[in-house]
């Protein structure tokens, strides 16, 4: 009996530790834009997703474009609203089927109709009327636009008429917020300086959590259901997850710009499915990966 | 027998000097047949010569190590120094000398005519290397002045690159204790509270106050409300400077708050710099307390670019479009240089993509400029093959 259960206990570590050997559960599944798709991204720097459509979104700063993919990678559409995308930066998608997206060129936010090419642009402001310098936006399950304001180094609540409602900062020491994600236990947000991850309730009171591991240049964030902090290290080309309290678990990726390589990415995202899209700015692609 | 007793003791006493007075094996007496004795002498000596123990260092037939050393230089030291040992690897930046374990670039080893067996007077000792730290002033810090740069700074390490003793204004407190004159010069603030070396230099300068040269205008004229009357943000800054703002406007922003409050002083102080834009004069310092990454990457890189800590050479401060922040395609960048490297190159541009990733070519496919490697030209690998294959598969 002993030596049965020894057999299924060697066994079973013969096959899980292929699947860890790379540093974590996590599988190549595929790349936007597919290889043979036909269509190139000139400079992807963000991702966003369409949770009841299936549908991928990726931000082209340098083409100006917002380039749409099913959820096997078919390209879809490119989107530039009319010639008025210049430089985007960051998308969203809203409700009624409306796109939000941060314009770099003049630091407005647009509110893009695709159906209609309509596009009203609006400059947001704190109500003091110090500017607010968008740079990655989120639309919580309520339809509420939350905003990463890099001039305070925050993430700002708009109510319908954009103003802001609520600030979300960092406490004592915090050297300001470079990602955040909404979900439904509340909105995390990741001091990449300080090494910290922030976790705010809807009145604004927070936890934190400080990474166990300094990271090199950590630019983006997201968390899984079990609590586990992923976080994107953009120098080191890697993808760092901890545990819920901040314990390093694993590291996965490294910098390259062959196949599972990664060079300046710029975004983390886990789509309908919980499988995690890495946006990939120097290698021009986004590379998801299953479990 | 009175005699022979005495002719005994004589005779012991006789034996008993030449046993003490006698070389033992490898003692510096018979060191001192070949090596003259007077080298060996000076207002300070290292206690293994005082003590004629040449061989705690030294092998007298064979070593593995120059000099016939018994160790390594910094493993020899360190057997018998053992407290600096232990504070030097607890100390985040270590001086170069200790880092490449090269103690004899300052100690001499054997005799010497200054405190710690320096080859040198302090001053004059450290400015053999840090030439460009040698410079007079109209008004001289005490400790510049007279050469005492350990009553600052700490020769073997200490937690930033500019090996301070202490961190913040307790480094200067430790000496400055009129809390009440300062409390004046400072608007009432807590000295323990302020950030002494962001406006004074610590060397010298043309005020008595040692205030860095490159001073903001409102600050110079006592206008103090031109920007403490603004809000605290960057619309503090923005007001005076309204054009800078599109400066940002790029896919990569440098314009992030680091403290919550005012994005532009992560880099600019508002009162007083070094050089023009009110920065400080080691660019590549100023840079690195956020990109301490980068730094630490480079440090252990064989082949670095030169002129690597004048950031701004390559990187524009405040935006680009560019990953890394480039001034532009690193093509065109490095091009700014590498002039005649234009006509003759691997091909790169759109007609030459890259294999792996599918994107254009450029310098940065084959070489790292920014954090250097370990390969000459700071290629990613070694140009007689590993290098080549990454693309060339069949090479």
């Amino acid at each position: 009996m002993t030596y049965r259960i020894l057999t299924a206990l060697l066994g079973f570590l013969l096959v899980v530790s292929p699947v860890w050997a790379d540093g974590g559960p996590w599988n190549f599944l595929m790349q936007l834009p597919v290889n043979d798709a036909g269509i190139t991204i000139d400079r992807p720097i963000a991702i966003a997703i369409d949770e009841e459509n299936k549908r991928y979104y990726v931000v082209d700063a340098v083409g100006g474009t917002l380039i749409s993919f099913d959820s096997d990678g078919k390209h879809l559409a490119a989107f530039n609203a009319g010639g008025e995308l210049k430089q985007p930066v960051a998308m969203a998608k809203g409700l009624r089927g409306m796109l939000w997206v941060i314009e770099r060129s003049t630091n407005q936010l647009f509110y893009v109709n695709p159906k209609e090419q309509e596009v009203r642009k609006f400059p947001l402001s704190y109500p003091d009327g110090s500017l607010i310098f968008p740079a990655r936006l989120a639309v919580d399950s309520q339809g509420r636009l939350l905003v990463l304001d890099r001039m305070r180094g925050a993430v700002v609540r708009l109510d319908d008429n954009l103003k802001v409602e609520q600030s979300f900062v960092g406490g004592q020491g915090s050297k300001g917020f470079v990602d955040f994600k909404v979900r439904k236990d509340g909105l995390w947000a990741l001091d990449g300086l300080a090494g910290k991850v922030y976790r705010f309730a809807e009145d604004g009171t927070s936890s934190v959590v400080a990474l166990e591991t300094r990271l090199e240049f950590p630019v983006s964030l997201e968390i899984d259901d079990a609590g586990q902090l992923y976080v994107l290290d953009r120098h080191a080309g890697s993808v760092a997850v901890f545990g819920p309290r901040g314990d390093f678990r694993f590291d996965f990726l490294g910098r390259g710009k062959r196949h599972g390589r990664l060079w300046y990415p710029s975004q983390l995202l886990f789509d309908w499915e919980g499988r995690l899209c890495v946006v990939d700015e120097g290698n021009n692609r986004v590379d998801i990966f299953s479990r | 027998m009175k005699r022979r007793i005495i002719s005994t003791l004589v005779m012991f006493v006789v034996s008993l000097v030449g046993i003490v007075v006698s070389p033992a094996s490898g003692l510096a007496a018979s060191c001192f047949d070949c090596h003259n004795s007077a080298d060996f002498r000076g207002k300070v000596v290292h206690s293994p010569v005082a003590e004629n123990r040449c061989d705690q260092c030294h092998s007298p037939h064979v070593a593995r190590h120059e000099g016939l050393l018994l160790q390594e230089q910094k493993v020899l030291c360190f057997s018998c120094h053992r407290q600096l040992e232990k504070r030097v690897n607890n100390s985040a930046v270590m001086h170069q000398p200790v880092k490449e374990g090269t103690c004899r670039s300052c100690h001499a080893p054997h005799a010497a005519d200054y405190a710690g067996l320096l080859t040198k007077r302090g001053g004059d000792l450290c400015f053999s290397c840090h030439e460009q730290a040698k410079k007079s002033y109209a008004n001289m810090h005490e400790p510049f002045k007279s050469g005492k740069c350990d009553a600052c700074h700490d020769p073997h390490g200490g937690s930033d690159y500019r090996l301070l003793k202490a961190t913040g204004s307790s480094l200067c407190l430790g000496c400055h204790k009129a809390e009440a004159e300062m409390k004046k010069a400072h608007l009432g603030r807590d000295s323990r509270n302020l950030d002494c070396l962001g406006c004074h230099h610590p060397h010298g300068g043309k005020e008595r106050a040692l205030l860095r040269e490159i001073k903001h205008q409102p600050f110079t004229s006592g206008n103090c409300q031109a920007c403490h009357g603004r809000t605290q943000g960057a619309d503090a800054c923005l007001g005076c400077h309204p054009d800078v703002l599109a400066t940002f406007n790029h896919t990569h922003s440098h314009l992030q708050s680091t403290d919550g409050g005012n994005p532009c002083q992560a880099c600019h102080n508002p009162h007083v710099g070094d050089r023009a834009g009110l920065l400080p004069a080691n660019e590549g310092q100023g840079c690195r307390a956020c990109h301490e990454g980068t730094f630490t990457r480079r440090a252990k890189m064989l082949h670095q670019h030169p002129g690597w800590n004048k950031c701004s050479d390559c990187h524009d401060l405040h935006g680009s479009d560019w990953p890394g922040m480039l001034k532009g395609s690193p093509e065109v960048v490095c091009a700014r240089c590498h002039e005649d490297h234009k006509k003759f190159t691997h091909p790169i541009g759109d007609k030459a993509p890259d294999p792996r990733n599918g994107v254009p070519m450029n310098c940065m496919t084959c070489h790292d400029a920014n954090a250097g490697t370990m390969y000459k030209h700071f290629l990613h690998g070694s140009a007689e093959r590993g290098l080549c294959v990454q693309c060339h598969l069949s090479y």
